[in-house]
């Protein structure tokens, strides 16, 4: 076992110890204790991937193929014949990059938490919830065949749950939870089925295996080249949150903030992206359904834009901020600009989880308040958190890692009417951008104090939140900043984009395409920003704008009606059907037969004890006649 | 016509029959004794008639054998009845009724 | 020709008393009909040339055993006749079909088989040298058994008939203790036992024991 081996295997298995000793220990440990421990397996698990990433970076970049790309087993899970199923791991350039943004990030969350969560009377389980997260999740990312893919993708499903629910005394976090592991099944069965064509077609389950074989086993743009990529894309729908299956995202912000930050902005919701990037191979076998995964993005990217603009949440403005940051994504995988996409991937998880957390300081220093029209006039109150959550806003708009523009150059440079219409889209979505993270803040930090905000300000002479949360927010702030380094574009350093060369390709831009495509990305944030503050500051000039847009706003605020569809089309049918099996299939067909044989086998019982009456002659009576039936048969068939 | 072997064995049938269904007509016992020696003799009769037919000694032995077998059953069926009849007023085979349970 | 007559005339009686057996409703009437059919089957025995047969049948069953059946009837007076209660009919149905299937069968079956005219026996066939010599050589084991078995039915019978003694009873008698043996009284035990865990009750009364119903 090699060195890279190993701590490849640490990295993946540090959060599981977590779960199993933290479950162990039960209660036999202090809260904080289990709280600083769950931390410090996941970074254990963080500085695995440091050392994983060293160790690849070193290793020769321009060699044949497969360097830089180790498969390690650990064992064989299923073995049918031909077909193997092994508990392997693929570390390669893409991998480590999730590796280190997954543990990394999952790191500073989790230490997040120990702040947040102090005094919650089910901190433990909170902590163990957290590790499973991040083995699950680092299991999706480091798996080596599509079986143990699907299972990492499962359990992030079912973490996911269990964090949703966390606070299962109220009814909404429950609902919701609910909400998320009924959509991501959809995903589950997608990929579930996808698999089955893989195994019928191709016998196994290894990306190597099956990226190697099928482009030869079906022809580009075949039926089933289609409903692979559409099926893969099903999954990736349901666990990004995009359209259709994507309503359950918003739900998700009853689980507390921390994992909010976690599950559903840095980690969790990008799988999807990276099973695109990681099966690229599939999609470039069907252009049809890659070009669909690029349109998916650009509506998701538009409408939760939209949306956002309406939202009064302060979690929810981010979680539409988050779907709309993932149809960018969505929209770079689409249009082939892998590593622009994962770099939008890497920069988001740092700057959504800073805005996340930066929220969540906001929160917990107003008591619980998620309304932004009860804040305003924080920005004294909070100073650092308005100054680190302006870090994360400049970077959600995007102006500094220039992530966003990296996509829309490569669309620009790639042509063609689904790379244009990305273009179009994310332009228009990086005005929207601006407008809905600016009025975030605005309405959050700046303009007159609400007076609920008054009452329920936090002293905060103190300091505005505990060190533990703080000194997070702060880190992941520098790396937002440290994050743009990785791809400046404008033919600068791209260090990001020749990592990921051979796994993750991208499409190469010229410098004029980015220059046009940066100063228009800019000039549309900045656009937005400036209409929120002309805006807000006179009430008339609001209400002048939100005049002629009161149609567009209605349909926002209800979400595009999309759970009103859902209502009509999946709810109300599914129901209809139930209540039908039950009131005609339930009640006569199955309580009906029950009730048949009951009173068959009782009616027989009764004839039977009725004919054991005792009385003798009645027995002799039944032997003769069964004597004569005996006698009759063997007189016609005996010749005498 | 020559009265044959075979008439005697249709008596016999015939006799059987009668018992048979006084067996399992009748409820005092008594009568079901005597019943169930009308259903002796008619076997009887087809042992003596067979016996003929076959210029054979056996049936006739066979046939005394059954004699004393009903004579037996006779004491030991009367015996029931008397045993019954000092501890039940009814004397109905209907009402014994044990093999119930 | 006699023997045609005095065989319908004999086989007419028989069925006659048979049926008079069956249904007369008076078990003394019953008897004295059984005591006709036996006569009547002893004439039958002689047409078949079975001499001591027909008289071992009239002397020891038509007589002794029958006067015994006599007996008992005066000893149970009025309670040996028919109890007055109403039978199910589908018993009575069920006895004719029986009966009436059986008979049908038999002749049948009687009717299907070709029957000669039967050996040629001498004058010896039935006499009681005859009878003897088959017993005693034989059937002797046969002769034997029955007399056991008519020991065995004789000691049944009085043992049946005669009065029971006390029921025995635990405690001192003189200087022996008299008690249940050990195994009778765990029996019970587990008998008290099993009554008490299966305790058979309808389902509507359980529902409200528990307060449910």
């Amino acid at each position: 076992m090699s060195g890279t081996e190993a701590v490849s295997w640490i990295c993946l298995f540090a959060p599981l110890a977590g779960v199993v000793l933290l479950t162990l220990a039960g209660s036999r440990i202090s809260r904080e204790l289990a709280a600083w421990a769950g931390t410090a397996f996941a970074f254990a698990s963080f500085a695995a991937a440091v050392v994983v990433a060293y160790k690849l970076h070193h290793e020769p970049k321009f060699h044949h193929h497969g360097a830089r790309e180790h498969v390690y087993t650990l064992y064989t899970w299923a073995s049918s014949g031909s077909f193997r199923v092994p508990l392997d791991i693929l570390v390669d350039p893409l991998s480590v990059v999730e590796m280190l943004i997954v543990s990394g990030v999952g790191t500073l969350i989790v230490a997040y938490s120990i702040g947040y969560m102090h005094g919650d009377p089910k901190e433990r389980r909170f902590f163990v919830y957290l590790d499973l997260f991040l083995f699950s999740m680092l299991l999706l990312v480091m798996s080596a065949n599509f079986a143990l893919l699907l299972a990492g993708w499962g359990l992030v499903g079912l973490s996911s749950y269990l964090l949703i629910g966390f606070w299962h005394e109220r009814k909404a976090p429950v609902d919701a939870a609910k909400k998320a592991f009924v959509m991501n099944a959809v995903g589950d069965v997608g990929i579930a089925i996808a698999i089955f064509i893989m195994v019928r077609d191709l016998g196994t389950v290894e990306f190597q295996g099956v990226f190697d074989q099928a482009g030869a086993r079906w022809a580009q743009g075949s039926q089933t080249a289609n409903w692979i990529a559409f099926l893969l894309l099903v999954g990736a729908v349901a666990k990004s949150a995009q359209i259709p299956l994507h309503t359950w995202l918003p739900d998700a912000m009853e689980g507390p903030t921390p994992v909010s930050a976690l599950i559903h902005a840095a980690t969790m919701v990008t799988a999807g992206v990276y099973l695109v990037a990681r099966t690229h191979v599939l999609f470039e076998n069907a252009p049809d359904i890659q070009a669909l995964v690029a349109l998916t993005g650009v509506a998701t990217l538009l409408m939760a834009g939209v949306i956002a603009l309406v939202q009064t949440d302060i979690k929810r403005i981010i979680a539409y901020s988050t779907m709309s940051q993932i149809g960018y994504m969505f929209a770079a995988v689409g249009i082939g600009a892998y590593s622009a996409g994962m770099f939008l991937l890497l920069a988001h998880a740092f700057f959504k989880a800073l805005l996340f957390l930066g929220a969540g300081i906001v929160i917990h220093a107003l008591s619980g308040e998620q309304d932004v029209r009860r804040m305003g006039g924080l920005q004294p109150a909070l100073r650092k958190t308005a100054t680190l959550m302006w870090i994360g806003t400049i970077g959600l708009i995007g102006f500094w890692p220039l992530a966003k523009d990296a996509i829309l150059a490569s669309a620009l440079a790639k042509g063609g009417t689904t790379a244009m219409i990305v273009w179009v889209g994310g332009l228009i979505g990086a005005f929207f951008t601006g407008v809905y993270a600016t009025r975030l803040m605005r309405l959050t930090f700046y303009g007159e104090r609400s007076t609920y905000a008054d009452v329920h300000l936090h002293d905060t002479s103190h300091g505005e939140a505990p060190w533990t949360m703080f000194w997070t927010v702060a880190a992941l702030a520098v790396g937002t900043i440290l994050v743009g380094f990785l791809a400046i574009g404008f033919g600068m350093k791209d260090e990001l984009a020749s990592w990921l060369r051979f796994v993750a390709p991208t499409v190469e831009s010229s410098v004029s395409n980015e220059v046009l495509t940066t100063a228009l990305g800019w000039g549309a944030g900045l656009a937005g920003a400036a209409l929120v503050f002309w805006a807000y500051s006179r009430p008339e000039r609001l209400a002048r704008i939100k005049q002629p847009l009161r149609a567009g706003a209605v349909v926002a605020e209800n979400l595009f009606y999309w759970d009103v569809a859902y209502r009509w089309i999946a709810y109300l049918p599914a129901s209809a059907v139930a209540v039908a099996l039950y009131r005609w299939v339930e009640r006569w067909i199955i309580w009906g037969s029950v009730s048949v044989v009951t009173y068959v086998v009782r009616a027989f019982s009764r004839a039977a004890t009725d004919a054991q009456n005792g009385v003798v002659r009645l027995y002799a009576t039944a032997f003769a006649a069964g004597a004569a039936v005996l006698a009759a048969y063997f007189l016609t068939r005996a010749s005498l | 016509m020559h009265i044959g072997v075979a008439w005697f064995l249709g008596v016999s049938a015939v006799l059987f029959g009668i018992g048979l269904f006084g067996v399992f007509t009748r409820r005092s016992p008594i009568i079901l004794l005597l019943s169930v020696e009308i259903m002796l003799n008619a076997s009887n009769l087809a042992l003596i008639s067979v016996a003929r037919y076959w210029g054979q000694q056996s049936g006739q032995v066979f046939a005394l054998v059954v004699m004393a077998v009903a004579a037996s059953e006779v004491v030991v069926g009367l015996g029931l009845v008397v045993a019954m009849a000092r501890r039940r007023a009814d004397l109905d085979v209907d009402s014994l009724t044990g093999l119930r349970n | 020709m006699t023997y045609d007559v005095v065989f319908v005339v004999a086989s007419a009686l028989a069925i006659a008393s048979a049926l008079g057996v069956v249904l007369s409703g008076n078990p003394f009437f019953s008897a004295l009909s059984l005591i006709g059919n036996l006569v009547a089957l002893a004439a039958l025995y002689l047409l078949l040339q079975s001499d001591f047969v027909a008289a071992a049948q009239v002397i020891v069953y038509a007589g002794a055993v029958m006067i015994m059946f006599l007996f008992v009837t005066a000893y149970l007076g009025g309670r040996a006749s028919e109890p007055l209660r109403a039978r199910p009919w589908y018993q009575t149905l069920g006895a004719i079909v029986a009966a009436v299937a059986v008979v049908g069968e038999l002749v049948f079956a009687i009717d299907q088989q070709a029957f000669g005219d039967g050996a040629s026996v001498s004058d010896a066939f039935g006499a009681p040298q005859a009878v003897a010599a088959s017993f005693l050589g034989r059937y002797v084991l046969t002769f034997e058994a029955t007399s056991v078995l008519l020991l065995i039915a004789a000691v049944g019978g009085v043992t049946l008939a005669a009065r029971r003694p006390a029921p025995r009873e635990e405690g001192v008698i003189g200087v022996f203790e008299i008690q249940r043996p050990a195994h009778e009284v765990s029996l019970q035990a587990e008998v008290i036992d099993a009554e008490t865990r299966f305790d058979v009750v309808p389902a509507g009364q359980a529902r409200d024991e528990d307060g449910k119903g």
